[in-house]
């Protein structure tokens, strides 16, 4: 029982790095109406800076806070270069226009930083608690704790800065109808810029958690984790943030029963079977937020 | 005030009107009457900065220059647009609505008596402040769209179609609203109207539209001729 109350809150830990992994894409896809595939490699960049900021001497935590401004800054860049130029009031193309052009930033990026630190995984420097804390008969990893408390903040601030501010209403009202939102004096351009940028960040963030859980980054980890935010974004009910929250959850966990009483080997394979069950008996998704076409 | 010289618009294939030119001072209400596809809609669409081609000079509050401007710059500057079909965020509560509709105006020191000024204005609203939108019906949702416009206190509003499909009851309260705002001496009100009832309650004067041109103007004694109404819509009497 005790090994099962163990598991469970590991797998919760890293469910929740998989949804604010998810929550990036959700947020972009919410004001955009279009898949940013460039949203995996912040999952990459901010451990991958924080290593290479470490090993140039700086203290820890001005890397980490570096590290995160690295990946807003990108996806500053990705907007700029692979958003602006299709979406947006007057601006008239498909989706597959900046999914391609996103996709292409994605290899673009991935393979630059491959060919400047190499394939192999670099040690992440961040010293993390090793002794485990005993609660009764049971064990918990701290990092897993810290893991849970930040997602459990970030998606409180991301559920108050959505509910209750002027820039919130703003994102809700370009997720809803960007031309009414003009028309209401919001320059859609910033909304969705600041939108990026800060669904970026989170990619970032839960880049840095994942190492941190695992103690290494490599620059093709971006895809890796990112594709399973993605899953848990399209199982979620794509537009959804209660949804790839929930859809996030249920993967770790699953995940961390799979490893403990199967194998580590078919990690994945729980990913895309959740992925490819939810599509076939629910292929809305778990919750359901109607895409803007369908509202209007 | 408000004044179009000589505008001229297309959608990239074609011009859709074509050399508008219209004034509308401070508390005064212009129709635009027309039938289907005469250029209406594409004439408020001009102004709002959603056509991707506008040629001739759009001047707005305080004799600026709004043609070329972004749309959400054109809002700013003191103009407010109530869309054919309402343009009402479903998914946001009515508060909500109302706040978007006051980020028009950056001042937030006096954002509580704009709030109330309107829900006085529309009492019906007060009752559903929490409500979401989706969930008003058709008139309701018309009230809504119409004091999002006016929360930030526009100096022009520009209002398309505010009766469509609406039952008749309503669409006198519509126009009574209409008349309410001009004594209030508010903004210059360009109404885009097929319903010739509300343009008569309410307009100081209208501009009858065929295929994309002004082809006559009717005072308030013309929009009550019904004979004269006839004969202008089917360009009779240009």
């Amino acid at each position: 029982m005790e090994f099962v109350v163990q598991q469970f809150i590991s797998g919760l830990a890293a469910g929740g790095t998989y949804a604010l992994v998810a929550l990036g894409f959700v947020l972009i896809f919410g004001v955009l109406n279009i898949l940013n595939i460039a949203h995996v490699q912040t999952v990459m960049l901010a451990p991958i800076s924080l290593i290479l900021l470490v090993n140039q001497g700086v203290p820890l935590i001005v890397a980490g806070a570096l590290s995160l401004v690295a990946t807003g800054v990108f996806g500053a860049l990705v907007f700029l270069l692979a958003l602006k130029p299709f979406v947006g009031p007057g601006r008239k193309a498909t989706y597959l226009a900046p999914f391609i052009a996103t996709f292409g930033i994605s290899l673009l990026v991935e393979h630059l930083v491959g060919a400047q630190i190499g394939s192999e995984p670099r040690a992440f420097p961040v010293p993390t608690q090793f002794d485990l804390w005993q609660i009764g008969p049971i064990y918990i990893v701290p990092i897993n704790v810290i893991n849970l408390a930040i997602v459990s903040g970030m998606l409180v601030v991301l559920a108050l800065i959505i509910n209750r501010t002027n820039f919130g209403r703003a994102m809700r009202a370009v997720a809803e109808n960007p031309e009414v939102a003009a028309a209401q004096g919001i320059s859609v351009d910033r909304v969705v810029l600041l939108t990026v940028i800060g669904a970026s960040v989170f990619g970032g963030i839960s880049g840095l958690l994942f190492a941190a859980d695992s103690h290494v980054a490599t620059a093709f980890m971006g895809l890796d984790y990112g594709l399973k935010g993605l899953v848990v974004m399209i199982v979620g009910g794509v537009a959804s943030p209660v949804g790839a929250v929930i859809a996030g959850l249920l993967l770790g966990v699953l995940e961390s029963v799979a490893v403990a009483y199967i194998s580590s080997v078919y990690r994945d394979v729980i990913t895309f079977g959740m992925l490819f069950a939810v599509l076939i008996l629910r292929p809305q998704g778990l919750l359901v937020i109607a895409s803007r076409e369908a509202r209007t | 005030m408000l004044a179009l010289e000589n505008v001229s618009a297309s959608y990239g294939y074609g011009k859709v009107i074509e050399g508008i030119s219209l004034r509308v001072n401070a508390g005064e209400i212009c129709a635009i009457l027309g039938a289907n596809g005469a250029g209406k809609t594409s004439i408020l669409r001009a102004i709002m900065g959603f056509l991707p081609s506008v040629t001739g000079s759009i001047t707005g509050p305080d004799g600026v220059r709004i043609d070329g401007l972004p749309t959400h710059q054109i809002a700013r500057a003191g103009v407010g647009y109530v869309p054919e079909g309402r343009g009402i965020l479903y998914s946001l509560t009515v508060r909500d609505n109302l706040l978007v509709g006051a980020m028009r105006e950056g001042r937030a020191a006096s954002l509580d008596a704009r709030m109330e000024s309107v829900l006085r204005k529309f009492p019906i609203l007060r009752e559903r402040l929490d409500q979401d939108a989706g969930l008003l019906s058709g008139g309701q949702q018309q009230m809504l769209a119409i004091a999002r416009a006016l929360i930030s206190a526009p100096r022009v509003l520009l209002l398309d179609e505010p009766s469509l499909g609406l039952a008749p009851l309503i669409r006198r309260d519509i126009a009574e609203t209409l008349v309410t705002i001009k004594r209030d001496r508010g903004p210059a009100v360009l109404l885009v109207e097929q319903d010739v009832k509300v343009a008569q309650r309410s307009a100081d004067f209208a501009l009858v539209l065929r295929r994309g041109r002004l082809i006559k103007r009717l005072d308030a004694s013309g929009l009550v001729d019904r004979e004269g109404l006839r004969n202008a819509y089917l360009g009779q009497s240009a």
